[in-house]
């Protein structure tokens, strides 16, 4: 079960959804987990990752949520724990943000300028945000996948 | 009562003492002062030395960093010189152990070539094979030719013999070996039931390097088309069964990666002289950028395999007796720890005597195993076609077999490059550091540069005070003056006190006039510098932007390529006549 955000939701919908959803049944691990890793990504969620931006500096919680949960959806087949840290990408709001990301733990959506250190492990990505080749990097805890435009992805590992 | 008279105490001897101990306090006290400033001159010279025992170490270590540079290009050469004797060496070893080999290895061409001009009698074959077989024990070719030339003279007790014989030396070998020998002669009946004897005792995982024959043979279409279609099946089960494997693609990257690596180019050391000279961030640097190149290196390498034309050879005996000759010349097994040594004493060359960089290389590339899994083989018919003994077709159909590794290991690597370039970049004029990212925060760095040697110049303005030598002979030229108004002596001593000081005054002036200039002159050196290496940071990212941009020429060049375009079938319409 995902992490529900206090205060966010009061209310509870009961809703008849009859999409049919993966289940975890087993977890992939190793080289499995790095096949699953590297397959394409859908260019639905490669849009919506660009577009970290778009509400303007400050991101909504719903909209963070939003965005949370386009990830968890994005890969089904991957407990919590192995879902991206965080999301980087190149901001398009112009001089001094240089950066910005999408922090999955603290449920926030974050800008950086130029020199201001990215958190909790993220700032590795910010070489490969800033190339144009690349759309965005998810940053997982011992790799980064480098995701281009067109959805393929290239892993690099540390 | 008596009148009782009290004498005046005597206290002038106690008052002199007092007045004694008072000038011995002087005394200490002026001496406890001369001797804080003596302390202080003392120190002074100690930060002096200390600054000196600072630049000697900074020497030092410069001389130690070019000593060991020293040491390690004299060892390079030494390793070049040694591989150079061994590689002569293993040669002749190779020469006189298997030379004997060679005579059998030509004259197997030599029976086939004679039989079909038809100018050797058939008794002279028969005893020149019988002779082989004596002179080279244990050889499978020998019983093949003594095979070959009972065939020939319709003996088929002699020629069953001698197959069995050659099928306990080499069972792989002679069947291959007879597969072509057959299909030259235009029996496709054996020649089919011979490849698939041959084709029966293989194993994907563990194929030997003679399969480059098989591969060759199908590529360029010397087998017929059943066989061809045979071959082509084969080949499809051989990479499904492998992909089957836990790990394979993954093992196919890192496999890929490397063979993409070992083509990397070393940067032309004249390059960005100023960054080499003046940048810590210099080696990443380097590497980054020879990454970068790798895009165009590659693209070209690839490009020029896919654009090469395939020569058809003039008729299918010829075809048939290249690969006759690469299969006798090249893979006998008991040769290979020697030629495994030749390749690494090769690659040592190759490398100008760097061992351990060759040593990787040879680790990594495989070439010379006994036993290599199919997809390892198809990597270096790829990149190694001249140690594999890869034809052109071979090369273009392995390429065309790999191209999803080669881009997934391609597409990694690149990625990993960009990851590996530095966004800011150090510079360090001495003890001053800037950062940079593109070269363009010119006046920053300036005024950064003029700040740090302001400050140093100042500290270098504050040591240049007057001495506590100078201010005593002032102090003594006053007190000479002062006592001696009568002493002629004392007046001498007086002028010649003064005189030091003044002299200590006017080098004090000329000193700091010295450390300004100094200064200024050390700013306007440094500023050209920096504004150089500033220049090579631009035209670095420029060219880096440039190399970088090349990395989709190799998906573009490899993403129409198919296996099915790349397996020709030049012998098939001359199947009819011979």
């Amino acid at each position: 079960m995902r992490r529900p955000i206090i205060g966010l939701n009061t209310q509870t919908d009961t809703l008849l959804n009859v999409a049919p959803k993966n289940q975890v049944n087993v977890r992939l691990e190793g080289v499995s987990l790095e096949k699953r890793l590297r397959r394409k990504r859908s260019s639905a969620f490669v849009e919506a990752m660009t577009r970290l931006d778009a509400g303007g500096v400050v991101a909504s919680k719903q909209k963070v949520q939003e965005l949370i949960d386009r990830i968890a959806s994005e890969f089904p087949e991957l407990a919590e724990i192995q879902l991206p840290l965080g999301i980087v990408s190149r901001c398009y709001l112009g001089e001094p943000y240089e950066i910005h990301s999408l922090d999955s733990r603290l449920e926030i959506i974050e800008h950086y300028k130029r020199g201001e250190t990215a958190p909790n492990g993220l700032e590795k990505a910010r070489r490969l945000a800033l190339h144009p080749s690349y759309a965005y990097i998810e940053v997982y805890t011992n790799m980064m996948c480098a995701v281009t435009h067109t959805g393929e992805v290239s892993i690099i590992k540390e | 009562m008596s009148d009782q008279v009290v004498s005046r105490a005597d206290l002038s001897g106690i008052n002199s003492s007092l007045r004694s101990l008072d000038r011995t306090l002087d005394t200490i006290n002026n001496n406890l002062h001369a001797v804080s400033q003596q302390v202080a001159a003392v120190s002074l010279q100690v930060n002096a030395v200390e600054q000196q025992v600072e630049l000697t170490k900074n020497d030092l270590d410069k001389l130690t960093a070019e000593f060991r540079e020293f040491v390690r290009q004299d060892a390079m050469m030494k390793n070049l010189q040694l591989a150079e004797t061994r590689l002569v060496k293993i040669r002749q070893e190779l020469e006189n152990k298997y030379g004997h080999y060679e005579e059998v290895r030509r004259r197997a061409i030599g029976i086939l070539q004679a039989v079909d001009s038809s100018l050797v009698r058939k008794e002279t074959i028969e005893l020149a094979s019988e002779e082989q077989l004596l002179a080279a024990p244990r050889y499978w070719l020998a019983p093949c030719l003594v095979a070959l030339s009972a065939w020939l003279n319709d003996n088929r007790e002699l020629a069953e013999k001698a197959v069995i014989e050659a099928l306990r030396r080499d069972d792989e070998k002679t069947s291959l070996f007879f597969a072509l020998v057959t299909r030259r002669g235009g029996r496709y009946q054996s020649s089919s039931a011979w490849l698939e004897r041959y084709l029966g005792q293989q194993d994907p995982n563990e194929l030997k390097r003679e399969i480059v024959v098989l591969v060759d043979g199908f590529s360029n279409g010397i087998f017929g088309l059943e066989a061809r279609k045979r071959c082509g099946v084969l080949i499809k089960n051989w990479l499904d069964e492998l992909s089957q494997k836990p790990g394979f693609v993954e093992a196919q990257r890192e496999q890929w990666k490397n063979a993409l690596l070992a083509k990397t180019e070393r940067l032309d050391p004249s390059k960005f002289p100023h960054l080499q000279q003046y940048s810590p961030t210099w080696p990443q640097l380097q590497q980054a950028l020879e990454g970068a190149h790798l895009h165009d290196i590659i693209f070209q390498y690839f490009n020029f395999i896919l654009m090469q034309e395939v020569v058809p050879t003039k008729d299918l005996a010829a075809a048939v007796d290249q690969l006759l000759d690469i299969l006798v010349r090249e893979f006998d097994t008991e040769e290979l720890p020697l030629r495994r040594d030749e390749r690494l004493n090769e690659l040592i060359i190759q490398q100008d005597g760097d061992k351990e960089a060759a040593q990787h290389l040879f680790d990594n590339e495989k070439l010379v195993e006994e036993k290599l899994d199919f997809t390892q083989l198809l990597t270096n018919f790829a990149m190694y076609p001249d140690e594999s003994n890869a034809s052109v077709a071979t090369q273009k159909l392995a390429v065309a077999l790999s191209k999803e590794w080669i881009k997934d290991a391609h597409r990694d690597l690149t990625a990993e490059n960009r990851n590996a370039v530095p966004l800011d970049v150090e510079i360090q004029l001495d003890d001053w550091t800037g950062v940079s990212r593109d070269g363009s925060n010119e006046a920053e760095l300036v005024g950064q540069l003029d700040q740090h040697l302001q400050n140093k110049k100042r500290e270098a303005l504050k040591k240049n005070r007057l001495g506590f030598g100078n201010w005593l002979a002032l102090a003594a030229g006053a007190g000479f003056f002062y006592f001696g108004l009568e002493t002629t002596f004392l007046l001498v001593l007086s002028v010649i006190c003064v005189l030091v000081f003044v002299y200590g005054l006017f080098k004090q002036r000329k000193n700091k006039k010295n450390i300004e200039k100094a200064f200024a002159e050390l700013f306007e050196n440094h500023k050209q510098i920096l504004l150089a290496v500033l220049s090579d940071i631009v035209d670095y990212r420029r060219e880096y932007e440039a190399a970088d941009a090349n990395a989709g020429k190799i998906e573009e060049v490899l993403d129409p390529v198919t296996p099915e375009q790349y397996v020709y079938s030049t012998h098939d319409s001359a199947r009819t006549v011979i």
